[in-house]
């Protein structure tokens, strides 16, 4: 009986303190956990009760591994031996800038038609020979560059190297092969006339570029791909599929030195030519001679039969060189880009306008531009305007606080980590390191320069870009060039009382 | 295919696909290139075990980068729905980002990308899914989060009706303001006769503005249950810390009643004669043909036997519907394949015409599409169109999963779908096995015309 008493009264004990503990825990659970700084916007709630490691897991991104072939590409290699896959991708600079104004659509034709035949390889071959291997090689034509991108399982390389090659630098457009290729890309082209998201970013473009510049001007037409001629698509293959522009990017199951020596027999026999690289066209940005000027009128682009409007908002932006990168980068990103941003949060998890509301920034060799857009049902067409133009006032007279800045400068550092997974994109962060010219301790001190950027960057860069005067030091009501795409008649008076009035600050 | 509707958009990236022939001319120098064996090790290796509450957990290891990936599978879809509350599955998954017990409205996501993470929720006939990829120093977060919204939810009428309206809107852009948008929800609802599967999985707007704080409740008391879902982890982390985590997150999460089953069943699929229906879409600016045979769930020995078939239909540059479509110029594109899924699924052949063509142009390429599928069931596929198809599919599943969460993803649904988290590496043997007698017996016991649905979209001239 004592015993047992004793070991109740002991259980007891024991309870009251492991009570005491958990009631401890519970408490701290619930209050004291340090949480992140709570700054989030009114549409989100943080109990910061959640169990979250305050200190960024911090990782470096490896370098590529770099070589260079006698004929001037440059190759960049990430092996990845983990599956029996390898991706090889040949991009010289023949990309739609370097297209004549009246020869638009031919840098895509002329990709396209790669693969319809060679001088040692029939279309019908090479047809053959990929599906024989299970590999993929497609082909096609960005900005600056065009690509051809071959993935096959890495035994089988040896047999599927010279023919990519071969589709680079010694393709024959077959006629016949040419009209099919010509008909699937007209077809493409009459489709992305009836997306409203291809109509707002044409209309955008050309309303800051100018629509006469190469890269301001409009989606290729239907019209326009159909006077393609097959001499024209001959000539501007030979000026611009050369091997000193091309970057070569390798990744998977190779071993680097080996993959090199290889290119090195195959890609080598490709001599440079010997006339000089064409370069780039200048950027003269259309908008930029009329910041000092009027507001600019919105553009209502009219799609009947719309379910949504899509709206585009766009100012000229930055080169990748500016100086104001980082602080347009987490600017960016306090304004749209994520989830928890100011326009998400408001137009999505707070109004209900839209499924997804954000904003980017493109920063290439040229100027590029910084832009937002959502789409929203026709009835709130002027409401969603008004919202976006008072968060471009307020991220320009509102520095975001401390801890808002924080959590998105986290964000990005801690993303690295997720970069490690794919060996495509460790590779892509190596090339882009060569693209802009980036110093080799770029991506080393990358998250370095992002801590570097305080509220009052993020406002002023805020000013510099969106507001009306350009003048980093006064805010104002903003300028950007507004483009509505959608049903016209329901929506244009309320994009137009939208954009008239500016608003409070 | 139905395609999965998500929490958020996220860009998807896509792939385009397309015997003998000259010796490369550097044959000697490529000798230094050891071509290695091909068939590498490439199995995944995981632990699969059960809390006492029923829930499923697979454990899958893998310290390549410093990321784990968690996927949380609930057994629940829009095949569970009622008439009347289409969409609901999917607006509930909405719910679960609206706040729990200790998380608040929104803050998953703002946890989760503060820290570097990307995460989602996507929600299709068949299941309901929640994921996110975290740096590994992560891991205790994510299951802390996942666990207190399997534990509890904390939401109110005001964010019902935002969520309402925020998927309504994603009806509008990925359905109703897109071309073709709207064709694969007729061609569902001619193919089935059995609710579960006969209504898209977005639902109606009508359907959506009906749905009630009550019916969140009731869904989430019935479906949202451990032993009811699957909890994948995948990534590079301390198997037993992992344990304990989980464990301690949702160990005490109570059992609930096992959720009602559904018969997805379609007893007269075969028989029913061919459904036609043809629809005018403002926004699309070719006529389009999509055609739909009711087929097997998933792990139907005929299953496999209908990928390889649909590969030889369309698949790479030498598929008999390419050299008859794109080579003829008949068409500007194609495809055709069967869905993978727990009920019946549909064996659906797609293809685009030209801008301008419409009327006969319709009715030659149907007779092209019906002529090919009655040569496959009438005189077979040869053995070098199977093995073609086979390398194919090992290409593509060996690309499949190089993610952890891929693989997370894919362990959760398998062990959901067929209670076989081990398809991720068994598939790519079920596919070596099918024979050209499969494919033919396949395409003679499904793609008939009974058994088939039409849908045609024009465009209005």
């Amino acid at each position: 009986m004592n015993t047992n008493k004793f070991l109740t009264s002991s259980s007891v004990v024991l309870a009251v303190v492991l009570l005491t503990v958990v009631s401890q825990e519970k408490a701290k659970a619930q209050e004291s956990i340090p949480g992140i700084p709570n700054v989030a916007p009114p549409a989100t709630v943080v109990k910061n009760r959640s169990p979250i490691e305050l200190k960024p897991l911090e990782v470096n991104i490896p370098p590529a591994k770099e070589g260079m072939l006698p004929n001037g590409s440059r190759v960049f290699i990430v092996e990845d031996r983990r599956t029996p896959l390898v991706t090889v991708s040949v991009s010289p600079k023949a990309g739609s800038l370097y297209e004549a104004g009246d020869k638009q659509g031919v840098a895509d034709m002329v990709a396209s038609t790669l693969l319809e035949g060679t001088k040692s390889y029939s279309a019908d071959q090479i047809s053959k020979l990929t599906d024989k291997y299970g590999a993929n090689i497609g082909a096609g034509a960005g900005d600056e560059r065009a690509s051809v991108t071959l993935t096959c399982l890495s035994g089988n390389l040896a047999e599927l190297l010279p023919v990519l090659v071969e589709l680079v630098y010694a393709p024959v457009f077959p006629e016949d092969r040419v009209e099919r290729v010509r008909a699937r890309a007209q077809a493409g082209a009459t489709a992305r006339q009836s997306d409203p998201n291809s109509l707002a970013s044409d209309a955008l473009r050309a309303a800051l570029y100018g629509k006469e510049t190469p890269y301001g001007r409009p989606s290729v037409t239907s019209d326009q791909i159909g006077l393609i001629t097959i001499a024209e698509m001959k000539s501007f293959h030979t000026s611009h599929f050369r091997p000193d522009t091309a970057i070569i990017g390798v990744s998977g199951d190779v071993d680097a030195k080996e993959i090199l020596q290889m290119l090195k027999v195959v890609f080598g026999s490709q001599a440079k030519p010997a006339e000089a690289v064409v370069a780039l066209p200048p950027v003269m940005m259309a908008s930029r001679k009329e910041m000092q000027g009027t507001v600019p009128a919105p553009v209502v682009i009219d799609r009947p039969g719309s379910a949504q409007s899509v709206l585009s908002f766009g100012v000229p932006g930055i080169r990748r060189s500016d100086p104001d990168y980082f602080a347009l980068l987490l600017a960016n990103r306090i304004l749209g880009g994520g989830f928890n941003s100011r326009l998400n949060q408001k137009l999505r998890e707070e109004k209900g306008y839209t499924y997804g509301a954000r904003s980017s920034f493109s920063s290439p060799k040229w100027v590029g531009i910084w832009s937002a857009s959502a789409s929203v049902r026709n009835a709130v067409t002027g409401e969603a305007t008004t919202d976006f133009l008072s968060e471009f006032s307020r991220l320009q007279t509102t520095p975001p606080k401390q801890g808002e800045l924080d959590l998105v400068k986290q964000s990005l550092i801690g993303n690295f980590a997720l970069t490690l997974e794919s060996p495509q994109a460790v590779l892509a962060r190596s090339i882009e390191r060569y693209e802009y010219d980036l110093p080799t301790d770029y991506w080393r001190n990358y998250a370095n320069r992002v801590r570097s950027v305080t509220p009052a960057d993020v406002s002023r860069v805020a000013r510099k870009y969106l507001g009306k005067g350009g003048d980093p030091n006064s805010a104002s009501a903003p300028r950007v060039w507004v483009v509505v795409v959608g049903e016209k008649s329901a929506i244009e008076p309320a994009v137009i009382k939208a954009t008239s009035i500016s608003p409070t600050q | 295919m139905p395609i999965p509707v998500c929490l958020l958009l996220t860009p998807s990236i896509g792939m385009i696909a397309p015997d003998n022939l000259p010796q490369p001319t550097t044959q000697a120098a490529l000798e230094i290139f050891v071509s290695r064996e091909t068939s590498k090790e490439n199995r995944i290796k995981f632990e699969d075990y059960r809390l006492p509450n029923g829930l499923r957990v697979i454990l899958s290891p893998d310290p390549f980068a410093p990321v784990v990936a968690i996927n949380v599978t609930y057994g629940v879809g829009s095949r569970d729905e009622k008439p009347g509350r289409t969409g609901f599955a999917h607006l509930f998954e909405h719910m679960m980002f609206q706040g729990s017990e200790n998380v608040g409205k929104g803050e998953h996501i703002l946890l989760t990308t503060s820290v570097g993470g990307s995460m989602n929720g996507t929600t299709s006939q068949d299941r309901t899914n929640y994921f996110e990829t975290l740096p590994k120093n992560q891991l205790r977060l994510g299951l802390f989060l996942e666990a207190d919204r399997m534990r509890s939810l904390d939401i109110s009428q005001t964010n019902l009706d935002n969520q309402r309206a925020v998927v309504q809107e994603e009806r509008r852009q990925s359905y109703d303001n897109r071309a073709y948008g709207q064709s694969f929800e007729a061609l569902l609802d001619l193919a089935y006769t059995n609710f579960a599967y006969k209504h898209s999985t977005i639902g109606s707007l009508a359907d959506l503005d009906a749905a009630t704080l009550e019916d969140v409740r009731g869904f989430f008391q019935m479906y949202y249950a451990p032993n009811n879902a699957v909890i994948s982890v995948v990534g590079d982390f301390d198997r037993n810390q992992a344990k304990q985590w989980i464990t301690e997150y949702f160990g005490s999460i109570p059992r609930k009643a096992d959720p009602p089953r559904i018969d997805p069943s379609e007893p007269s699929r075969f028989n029913a004669g061919e459904r036609r229906k043809t629809l005018t879409d403002k926004l699309a600016r070719q006529t389009r043909i999509q055609q739909a045979y009711v087929t097997v769930p998933g792990n139907d020995p005929d299953y496999y036997a209908l990928v390889i078939l649909g590969d030889i239909l369309y698949s790479g540059r030498t598929s008999r519907l390419y050299r008859s479509l794109i080579d003829t110029g008949l068409a500007t594109s194609a495809g055709a394949g069967p869905s993978e899924g727990r009920g019946p699924g549909l064996f659906t052949i797609t293809a685009t015409l030209p801008p301008g063509k419409s009327g006969a142009a319709v009715g030659e390429i149907e007779t092209v599409l019906n002529r090919e599928v009655a040569a496959i069931a009438e005189k077979g596929v040869t053995a070098e169109e199977v093995e073609r198809a086979v390398r194919a599919n090992r290409v593509a599943l060996a690309g499949s999963y190089r993610t952890a969460l891929s693989r997370a993803s894919a362990l959760s649904l398998y062990a959901v779908y067929f209670n076989d988290p081990d398809r991720i590496n068994t598939l790519a043997e079920r596919f070596a096995g099918v024979t050209p007698q499969d494919v033919q017996v396949a395409a003679k016991k499904y793609l008939t015309k009974d058994n088939r649905s039409v849908v045609i979209v024009e465009p209005i001239r």
